[in-house]
C-alpha cells in the first residue's frame, strides 16, 4: 500500500517536472508559392556559428533535424555534425556561407559539387538565435545536519528563446522562406523539504514549433501560421 | 549491531580522498581529430619542419588562482596531427629531412589563452590559439611569415567535467585554424608565385571552376556598384530637393519682408488720415 503510494507520488512529481508555462509564436515567410521534394532528396539543417555572439545550440539544431525527419516520412535529413565533417573546411564557424550566392561560389568547386550531388541534397536549412535568462527571483536555502538535511525556499525564473530559420534552394540558389520562433517560459522550484522542480521546457517547445512548422512548409502548406500554446 | 570501526573508517578516508581529489586542478590532454580536408592538391612538394618546442609545447597554468582549474594543457599530439592532415591534403609532404623540397613550412605556437565560464560571467569554455607559420623555399630561405588565429567555444553541460568541456573547446579551435590553412594557403603571393612557376594546376576544371568562381565575384561586384550608384543618384536627387526647399524658404523669407513692408505703410497711410480728421 505504502510502495503504490510512494510510487504514485513519484509520477506525480515527474508530470510536475515534465510540464511548464510556456508561450510561443511561429510566423513564417513563403517566398515562393510551392516547394518542390523529390523522393531522394536530402535537407542540411545546420546552426549558425559565424561570431562569439551567434552560437546557436547544437542540441536545437540536431532536435530541429529529428522532428523535421521523422514529420517528413521519407526525406533523408542529414545531421550537423555529419555534414560540416564531410564537407570540411567549407562550412565551419568561420566559413559557412552567409548568402546563397556565397553558397553557390562555394559549391562551384568541382570537389564540393560532387559531394554535395553525391549527398543528393535539395535544401538547407539555416537556424539562428538562443535561449536565454531573461529573470529570475526568490531563493531557496538547502542545508545538512547530523539530524537530516533539506532545503526551504522558493525560486522562479524566466527564459526567453528566439529562433529563425531560413531556407535555402540548391536548385536556384534562392532563399525561399523563413520562420521564427519566439517562446517565454516560467519555471518554479518551491522546495519543502525537498525541492520541487516544475520547469518550463522553452527550448524544446521552441523546437517543436519550429519543427512542426518546417514539416509544413516542406509539405507544400502555402497558408501561413501563427499559434500561441 | 556491532560495527567495525577499522571498515568505517577506512570507508570514511576513501569518501574524504574522492572529495578531496574532486576538487583538484585539471590537467587536460586534447585529444581528438579534423577530418580530411575537401580541397584542390597543389603541384608543391614541401617538408613540414616540427622543432623541439612545437613538438613537446605544453601550457601550464603561471597564475596560482587559476591553477585551481586548470594546471596543464597538452594538444601538442593534436596540433600535430592537424597540421599533418591539412598539408597532406594541400601539397604533397615529404619525410621530415628530405631535401629537395619546393617548400619547408615550420609552425610555431606563438600564444594559447583559455577561459572558464566562472572568469566570464557566461556559460562557455573558451579557447584562443595563436601559431606563426614560417614557409620557407627549398633552401630555407624566408618565403612568407602567416599568422593564424584560432577560436573555439563549448557551451556547458550537466555532467560534463571541466577537461571534457576544454578538449571540446580545444578541437573547435584546431578546426578554425585548419579550415584557414586549407582554404588560404594557396592564396598567399609566394605560393601562387610557385605554382606560376611550376606550371598550370592538375586538374583543367579547376581552372573552368575559378573562372565560374571569378565571374560570380565580377557579378556581385557589379552588382553592388548598381547599388552604390543608386544610392548616389538618390543622393543627388535629395539634394536638388534639398536646395528648392532652401529656395523656397528664401521666396517665404521675401514674401514675409514684403508684407511687413506693407503693414508700416499701412501704418502710416492710418496715421496720415487719421491727423486731418483731428484736425
Amino acid at each position: 500500500m505504502i510502495l503504490k503510494t510512494y510510487i504514485k507520488l513519484c509520477a506525480l512529481v515527474a508530470a510536475l517536472i515534465l510540464t511548464g508555462c510556456t508561450t510561443i509564436n511561429v510566423d513564417q515567410v513563403r517566398l515562393r508559392e510551392s516547394i518542390t521534394l523529390e523522393q531522394n532528396d536530402a535537407i542540411v539543417v545546420l546552426g549558425r556559428h559565424q561570431t562569439a555572439e551567434i552560437q546557436t545550440e547544437a542540441s536545437l539544431v540536431s532536435c530541429i533535424g529529428g522532428r523535421l525527419s521523422r514529420g517528413t516520412g521519407s526525406t533523408r535529413i542529414i545531421p550537423e555534425r555529419e555534414f560540416v565533417d564531410l564537407m570540411y573546411p567549407w562550412f565551419e564557424a568561420r566559413t559557412a556561407p552567409l548568402s546563397p550566392k556565397k553558397l553557390k561560389a562555394v559549391l562551384d568547386r568541382p570537389l564540393l559539387a560532387q559531394r554535395v550531388r553525391d549527398l543528393s541534397i535539395r535544401y538547407f536549412v539555416w537556424v539562428e538565435g538562443s535561449t536565454e535568462r531573461t529573470g529570475a527571483a526568490g531563493s531557496l536555502t538547502c542545508s545538512i545536519g547530523p539530524g537530516g538535511g533539506g532545503c526551504f525556499g522558493f525560486g522562479t525564473w524566466e527564459d526567453t528563446s528566439d529562433y529563425e530559420t531560413t531556407i535555402w534552394d540548391l536548385e536556384t540558389f534562392t532563399e525561399v522562406g523563413r520562420i521564427s520562433t519566439e517562446a517565454v517560459g516560467t519555471s518554479y522550484m518551491p522546495a519543502f523539504v525537498l525541492p520541487i522542480p516544475l520547469l518550463a521546457q522553452v527550448q524544446g517547445d521552441s523546437c517543436r514549433g519550429m519543427g512542426r512548422q518546417l514539416v509544413k512548409f516542406f509539405s507544400d502548406e502555402p497558408t501561413a501560421l501563427k499559434t500561441a500554446n | 549491531m556491532q560495527i567495525n570501526i577499522k571498515q568505517l573508517s577506512n570507508k570514511l578516508a576513501l569518501v574524504t580522498t574522492i572529495l578531496f581529489l574532486s576538487g583538484c586542478a585539471t590537467n587536460v590532454v586534447v585529444k581528438g581529430t579534423i577530418p580530411e580536408p575537401l580541397i584542390d592538391k597543389l603541384p608543391l612538394t614541401a617538408s613540414l619542419s616540427y622543432t623541439e618546442d612545437f613538438t613537446n609545447y605544453t601550457y601550464v597554468e603561471a597564475q596560482k588562482s587559476r591553477r585551481s582549474v586548470v594546471s596543464k594543457f597538452d594538444f601538442k599530439d593534436a596540433q600535430i596531427s592537424m597540421f599533418d592532415r591539412v598539408f597532406d591534403a594541400l601539397l604533397t609532404v615529404a619525410p621530415t629531412g628530405a631535401g629537395d623540397t619546393d617548400l619547408i613550412i615550420e609552425p610555431q605556437v606563438l600564444d594559447f589563452q583559455y577561459s572558464t565560464p566562472n572568469e566570464t560571467q557566461t556559460t562557455q569554455y573558451e579557447v584562443w590559439l595563436k601559431y606563426r607559420l614560417q614557409i620557407m623555399d627549398g633552401d630555407r630561405q624566408n618565403l612568407a611569415d602567416w599568422v593564424i588565429k584560432g577560436y573555439g567555444k563549448t557551451p556547458t553541460a550537466m555532467l560534463q567535467s571541466t577537461s571534457a568541456a576544454f578538449n571540446a573547446a580545444a578541437n573547435v579551435a584546431m578546426r578554425d585554424v585548419g579550415a584557414q590553412l586549407a582554404i588560404r594557403f594557396g592564396r598567399q603571393t609566394s605560393v601562387q608565385a610557385l605554382v606560376a612557376e611550376k606550371g598550370s594546376f592538375p586538374a583543367s576544371t579547376d581552372s573552368s571552376a575559378d573562372q565560374k568562381i571569378g565571374e560570380s565575384v565580377e557579378q556581385a561586384i557589379d552588382e553592388d556598384v548598381s547599388v552604390l550608384q543608386d544610392l548616389a543618384e538618390q543622393g543627388a536627387v535629395e539634394q536638388d530637393l534639398a536646395e528648392q526647399v532652401i529656395a523656397e524658404q528664401d521666396i517665404v523669407q521675401n514674401v514675409e519682408e514684403v508684407v511687413d513692408e506693407a503693414q508700416q505703410v499701412l501704418e502710416q497711410a492710418e496715421e496720415v488720415i487719421q491727423v486731418p480728421s483731428e484736425e
